[in-house]
């Protein structure tokens, strides 16, 4: 069955209730699904929206629990990682949304004026995937269409950031209620592995 | 955990100073970092989390506007502090 996760770090919503006793809840349940909700709730961290962010990994969650705690995590008030287990059918109210194909869905067509690709060199997803050391390739310096015609500044558009932060995240959106009993546990973490990151090879 | 001051480098405003921002040991393959603030003077036991791709904080001060909209024009600057000590070298 498929396995999702969700790391909730010290301090955070999910830390300070135990999802194994109530389930996980978004914080707007009433609001309606709309891509540009998604968008809003991937590429800006907006979670006044329906949805539940889960990830299909173990080491995305990780990092959200150990790093993305409002206080570093130690041995006695640790970082959890809980494990949702999903399979069809999903109890009524609940559904999965993938948000690259959401995206990709709603995307408009190759003719239309509006588009969602960037104008910049091809380094500006670099630029976009880490803006902490490659910023730079989303700078506006880059041979404009003569005579001139092009945009000022690189095009970035939230489509494209929600397609990215997407993947860095290995995200699925849960829309609805997920009942206690599908959350099969919570582990209990508060360093990094430091012995397995230099264990890393390549996956490819 | 690496920290980087914040003070006198970075405005507050509505009664928040910003003191540091934290970031893991292994930062460059780790895109959060804690805010660490005082509100009138007293040091907080939670900080605010940056995700530094998004470029966004995540916790909000939900039911106060001006505290709100001072982290929010902190974050450019904030960003700005941590490029210049912790990305450029």
């Amino acid at each position: 069955m498929p396995i999702f996760y969700r790391g909730a770090g010290v301090g955070t919503y999910w830390h300070e209730r135990d999802a194994r006793l109530n389930g996980f809840t978004s914080k707007k349940p009433g609001a309606v699904h709309s891509i540009d909700r998604l968008m809003e709730h991937i590429a800006r961290a907006d979670v006044n929206s329906p949805y539940i962010s889960l990830t299909r990994s173990y080491g995305v969650a990780y990092v959200y629990a150990v790093h993305f705690g409002r206080a570093q995590p130690t041995e006695t008030n640790p970082g959890y990682i809980y494990e949702i287990e999903l399979s069809g059918p999903l109890p009524p109210g609940l559904h999965l949304l993938d948000p690259v194909k959401e995206v990709a869905k709603a995307a408009p067509e190759p003719l239309d004026l509006m588009c969602y690709q960037h104008d910049g060199l091809p380094d500006f997803i670099l630029g976009l995937v880490n803006p902490r050391e490659m910023g730079q390739s989303l700078k506006p310096l880059r041979p404009q269409p003569p005579p001139g015609g092009g945009s000022p500044i690189p095009r970035l558009t939230i489509q494209l950031e929600t397609l990215v932060r997407t993947l860095r995240d290995a995200e699925i959106l849960a829309v609805g209620n997920i009942p206690a009993t599908y959350v099969r546990n919570r582990y209990e973490v508060w360093r990094w592995p430091i012995e397995e990151q230099e264990d890393l090879h390549d996956c490819r | 955990m690496i920290a980087v001051d914040l003070k006198d480098r970075v405005k507050g405003g509505a009664s928040i100073e910003f003191l540091r921002v934290e970031v893991p040991e292994g930062h460059r393959r780790i895109p959060s970092a804690l805010i660490r603030y005082s509100l009138n003077g007293v040091e907080q036991p939670y900080g605010l989390r940056l995700d530094l791709d998004k470029q966004v904080v995540l916790d909000r001060f939900e039911d106060d506007e001006e505290k709100q909209e001072a982290v929010e024009r902190a974050v450019p600057e904030i960003l700005r502090v941590l490029r210049s000590n912790l990305y450029a070298r």
